[in-house]
This record gives C-alpha cells, sequence and structure tokens, in this order.
C-alpha cells in the first residue's frame, strides 16, 4: 500500500513536472538534432516559397512610396470637406440660438389662441328651446341690418336642442381643439390674424364669394333634381360658377344665393370646411363646432348679445308658424327634415345647419329657409307665393324671390305685374 | 550543427507572432521558429518512428506542412501543439504504411546512432550508460501509443490536454497511457 502510494506520488509529481530522477535521466538520453543538410533542405524550402510573396511586398513597398502624393491630396480635400461641415453646422446653429425669441412669440399667440378657447364654453345653449320651423319675413327684416359685415357669426337660432345635448360633447372638442392649437401653429388655424395678412383666397369677402355661390347654386339644382324637376336646363346653368353681376371683389352677404346657400347648409363656412361634408363626418363635425366657437370667442362677442339675437329669432319663428302651417304643401318639407330625410336641402338644412348658420350670422335664416323653400316650388306657385309676400306687406322678401327666381328659370315669363317690381 | 542568427526581436517574439510574421512573407521569422523547435520535433519524430531516415522524412515533411499553411495558420492554435500535431499524424501515416513495426535490432542500431554525451567520472560511465540503455529500452518497449504520450510529456512539455489535442485521445485517456509507460518505466529501472 506505501509503495503503491508512493508510485501514485511520483506519477503526480511527473504530471506536475516537477524534477524526478526519471526526468532527470531522460533529459541526459541522446539528444538527436536533424543535421545541416536536412536544416538548409528546410530552410531553403521555407525561403522559395515566400520568395514571390517577399517580391510582391517589394512591389507594394514602392507602391507605397508613390502613395503619400496622393494621399496628401485626399487629406487635404477631406479637410476642406470637414472644415466646410462644420462650418456650415455652426451657421445652423447659430440660426437656431435666434429662434427661441421667434418661438416665445409664437407660444405667447398659442396661449392667447388657448385662453379664449377654455372660455368659449357657452352657457346659454343649454337653455335653448327646441327648434321651431324656419323663421319667416320678421327675422328677415330685422336682420339686415344687425348684420355684421363679416361672416364671424353669433351662435345659431335654430338648432339649439341639439347643441344642448351635445354641449358637454363640444366642450371636450373644444378643449381638445385648444390643445391642437398649442400644437399646431398652421395659418389654417391662426385665425386670430388680421384679414390682411392672411393670403387673398382665405379672406372671408373671397371666400364668401368664391364658395357660396357656386355651392348655392349646386344645393338648388340637387333640389329640382330631388323633385324630379327640370334638372338638366338648371344643372348645366349651374355646373358653371358665374360672378356674382355688380359685385366683383366685394362680398355682398346679403345677396340671395348667399342666403339660399346659408338655408340650404351647401355653402362653406368662413374656413373653406364644406358643411355637408363635415355634416356627414362626425369629427369633422365636431371640428367645425369647435371652429366656430373659437372664432366667436376671437370676436370677443359677449353671450348676452348672441342669447338676445337667438330669442329674437325665436320669436320670429313663433310669429311665423301659423302662416307655414297654413300652407300645406310647405309645411311637408320641414317635416321631412324632422324625419331626417335629406331629400332636398331645405331638409337637409336643419339638420345639418348649426354649424354654418353659426358662422353665416344672423341675417335671417328663417327667411332664407323660406326663400329656400319657394326656390322649390314651380315658377307659378313661386309667382302665387311671391303675390302673398307683396301682400304681406314684405316687399323686399318679394324681390329676393323675384330676383332668385329671374336667375333660376330666366326663360320663364315673368307677369306683368310683377315684372316691373322694384 | 546549423546555427543561426536571429535578431535579438526574434528572441522575444511568440511563436505565433512568428509564425503569422512568416505568413506575411518574413523567412526570417521563419528560421526563428525553426531554431526553436528543430531539436523536440526531431527528437519526438526519432522516439516515434525509431529509425533515423525515418525521422529524417518526417521532420522535413513536417516542416513543409508548415510552410505551406503558413497563410492559413490562426493564432487561437499554440503553435507547438500545431507543430506536433502534424508531426504526429504523419508519424501515425508511416507506422500504418510500415507495419510490421521494425525489430530490436534496428532499435539497437538507432540507439547506437544516437549520440552519447561524455561522463564525468569513469565508474558512472558505465552505470550512466547503463541507466540510459535501460531506459531507451523500455521506450523502445512501449505501445506506441504510451511512447508518444510519454515523451510528449517528457521531451515536449506538454500538459495532459496538449498531448491530447495533439494525439486526438481524450484527457483521461493521455492520463491512463502517461500512468502506464510510468510504471512500465519504473519497473524496468526495479530489475
Amino acid at each position: 500500500m506505501t509503495q503503491r502510494n508512493h508510485h501514485e506520488r511520483e506519477f503526480e509529481a511527473f504530471l506536475a513536472g516537477e524534477e524526478s530522477e526519471l526526468a532527470r535521466l531522460y533529459r541526459r538520453l541522446p539528444q538527436s538534432e536533424p543535421d545541416a543538410k536536412l536544416d538548409a533542405a528546410v530552410l531553403a524550402l521555407a525561403r522559395a516559397a515566400v520568395e514571390p510573396q517577399r517580391v510582391n511586398a517589394l512591389r507594394h513597398a514602392n507602391v507605397r512610396h508613390r502613395r503619400p502624393v496622393w494621399l496628401v491630396a485626399l487629406s487635404s480635400a477631406a479637410g476642406v470637406v470637414l472644415a466646410t461641415g462644420i462650418a456650415w453646422q455652426m451657421r445652423n446653429g447659430f440660426n437656431e440660438s435666434a429662434a427661441p425669441a421667434l418661438r416665445e412669440s409664437a407660444s405667447a399667440r398659442t396661449e392667447l389662441d388657448v385662453i379664449p378657447i377654455s372660455a368659449i364654453v357657452p352657457p346659454a345653449e343649454p337653455a335653448a328651446p327646441p327648434a321651431p320651423p324656419p323663421a319667416e319675413a320678421p327675422a328677415v327684416a330685422a336682420t339686415p341690418a344687425a348684420a355684421p359685415p363679416t361672416m364671424a357669426a353669433p351662435p345659431p337660432a335654430k338648432p339649439m336642442p341639439m347643441q344642448a345635448k351635445t354641449a358637454p360633447h363640444r366642450r371636450e372638442v373644444e378643449l381638445a381643439a385648444g390643445a391642437d392649437a398649442k400644437k399646431d401653429s398652421s395659418p389654417r388655424m391662426d385665425e386670430a390674424a388680421p384679414a390682411d395678412a392672411l393670403p387673398p383666397e382665405r379672406t372671408v369677402a373671397t371666400t364668401a364669394q368664391t364658395s357660396a355661390e357656386p355651392l348655392a347654386r349646386e344645393g338648388l339644382a340637387d333640389a329640382e333634381r330631388s323633385r324630379g324637376g327640370t334638372v338638366d336646363k338648371f344643372a348645366a346653368e349651374a355646373a358653371q360658377p358665374r360672378p356674382f353681376p355688380g359685385a366683383a371683389g366685394v362680398p355682398d352677404y346679403n345677396s340671395v344665393e348667399r342666403k339660399a346657400a346659408i338655408a340650404s347648409g351647401s355653402r362653406r363656412d368662413d374656413y373653406g370646411v364644406d358643411v355637408d361634408a363635415a355634416s356627414a363626418d362626425p369629427l369633422a363635425k365636431q371640428e367645425q363646432r369647435a371652429r366656430v366657437a373659437r372664432s366667436a370667442a376671437k370676436e370677443k362677442r359677449p353671450a348676452e348679445e348672441a342669447m338676445a339675437r337667438a330669442q329674437s329669432a325665436r320669436e320670429a319663428e313663433r310669429q311665423s308658424a301659423p302662416q307655414i302651417a297654413a300652407a300645406p304643401d310647405r309645411s311637408a318639407i320641414p317635416a321631412a327634415a324632422a324625419t331626417a330625410n335629406a331629400a332636398t336641402p331645405a331638409a337637409v338644412a336643419p339638420a345639418t345647419s348649426a354649424a354654418p348658420a353659426a358662422a353665416a350670422g344672423t341675417i335671417g335664416n328663417a327667411a332664407s329657409a323660406e326663400l329656400q323653400r319657394n326656390a322649390t316650388l314651380p315658377p307659378d306657385e313661386w309667382i302665387k307665393r311671391i303675390r302673398e309676400l307683396l301682400r304681406e306687406e314684405r316687399r323686399a322678401d318679394a324681390l329676393e324671390n323675384l330676383a332668385l327666381l329671374r336667375r333660376k328659370h330666366p326663360a320663364y315669363v315673368i307677369p306683368g305685374d310683377l315684372r316691373e317690381l322694384r | 550543427m546549423y546555427r543561426l542568427t536571429c535578431r535579438p526581436m526574434r528572441a522575444e517574439s511568440t511563436d505565433e507572432e512568428l509564425m503569422l510574421a512568416y505568413g506575411r512573407g518574413d523567412a526570417h521569422a521563419f528560421e526563428a521558429l525553426y531554431t526553436r523547435h528543430r531539436g523536440t520535433l526531431y527528437r519526438f519524430l526519432l522516439r516515434h518512428c525509431r529509425e533515423r531516415a525515418s525521422a529524417d522524412e518526417l521532420f522535413q515533411e513536417t516542416w513543409s506542412r508548415v510552410i505551406v499553411a503558413r497563410e492559413r495558420y490562426r493564432p487561437e492554435a499554440k503553435f507547438t501543439t500545431w507543430l506536433l500535431q502534424i508531426a504526429h499524424n504523419l508519424a501515425i501515416d508511416l507506422m500504418r504504411r510500415n507495419r510490421p513495426q521494425a525489430g530490436p535490432e534496428e532499435t539497437e542500431l538507432v540507439f547506437r546512432q544516437l549520440d552519447a554525451p561524455e561522463a564525468e567520472r569513469p565508474e558512472r560511465v558505465l552505470s550512466e550508460f547503463e541507466q540510459r540503455r535501460r531506459l531507451q529500452r523500455a521506450l523502445e518497449d512501449l505501445p506506441d501509443e504510451q511512447r508518444n504520450a510519454f515523451v510528449l510529456r517528457m521531451e515536449n512539455g506538454l500538459g495532459l490536454d496538449e498531448i491530447a489535442e495533439v494525439t486526438g485521445a481524450g484527457q483521461e485517456t493521455v492520463k491512463s497511457r502517461l500512468r502506464y509507460a510510468f510504471a512500465k518505466i519504473r519497473a524496468r529501472f526495479a530489475e
């Protein structure tokens, strides 16, 4: 056992490379080496193997000696490019350092845009009564004098119930629009800019002239089309927008076409948004409402004024209600509107004219609706209606109806008693 | 005896650096490398083949393989291990071709050809000579695997893992071979 352990220890020492008698004896064995001939053969083989490589290396070294010639040029060009880049970056950095002042002014303006939006939440809307039928002549007679020259609108009188229902939701939309205004400072949202600062095509006057008139014609054409009437002639006429006679470049806010467009709901608002499209898209409708609210806030109109106007409009509508009830064929159209049937522009108007009416102003929406309804009548019926207006001493409305009749039916022969009416 | 005049910097370079330098075309690096390993490689092959002619042939072939493979060499492998692996494989191939193995006469001839160092005292000359003769005989009598492992350990100073890598065997197998070789040599000295 001891002998075995001794051998085991010797073996472990052998594995560990420790000095031992066996290792010493092994080193004393003949230290054979290859002879010189063998060494020379191996070394000659090694040199011969690398000789082509060495020659190539020498050639490569010669090429390297020439390299600095073009390397200097390349490094010079790289240096120029680098310096140019640094200069460019520094210039951009300088421009950016000048930018904070502009950003501060922009942010301040954005805040100014936001504050009125948060204050616009109209307290008067929930108290509005249900929407009556379109107002008749008294409202029309009262509004032209009070109508402001701009399209910035007070709250509408007609769609109050809908607004009352959606008031909380619209408040959220307004707040969201305020948040958007903070982020986005595009000219579309920058409504506080003066009119002369805006591009010409974005001014209110141009918008009213270029968009309201053709769309009003389109609305009339749709009305004719839906009634199965003589569409072709009128549609061809409406397809070509014509300049409004005697009002080139100047917006006529009391024009017949504009009133008809407002009533039909097919006009564009002050911001170029198609009201029909906005009414079709709920999100667009909300956005449009928010815009209208902001516009009203920027005009800084007190809510009391809006309420007063709404009250006057409601009273006018109440007065005109019996007349509408007396005409069975005309009362059918608001009934259709109540059922949300969009067959005629007049029927669409009550359901969709909340935002456009607010944007359009207070110039007799009810009277305009009546005008629109009359425009859907056959010419003979329309003439009768004009005579009724004259009998009711509503000469202005009669003249508007007559002017629209002439435009809509240019081939129609106006009776003699009305031909000279001025 | 061949003498190489190596630059001082060559003496500080590792085997792997020299081999990489030779792979790039530096013939002097190969000279330095050859100087370091020519003796150990030759003895390893001589112990393996037991005849000088075969050892010379394998020696030259081993270095030829190194020269051919100079550009493929990667320093991940230790140069000594790689060199001995080449030599071992060539020796195995040669042994397979030359079986049956050489007899005791050829072994004695090889032993006589080996250079015998001079001893200091005459009485020890015989004793030393006898001891070296016994060791030489014991190595000759070992199986090839055991002898290779023993020579790689004693001559080249390789560890178990390196021997395993050179011979292609597991470490435990190498250890077992070394244990048997060690025991047989000790037994021969105990006679």
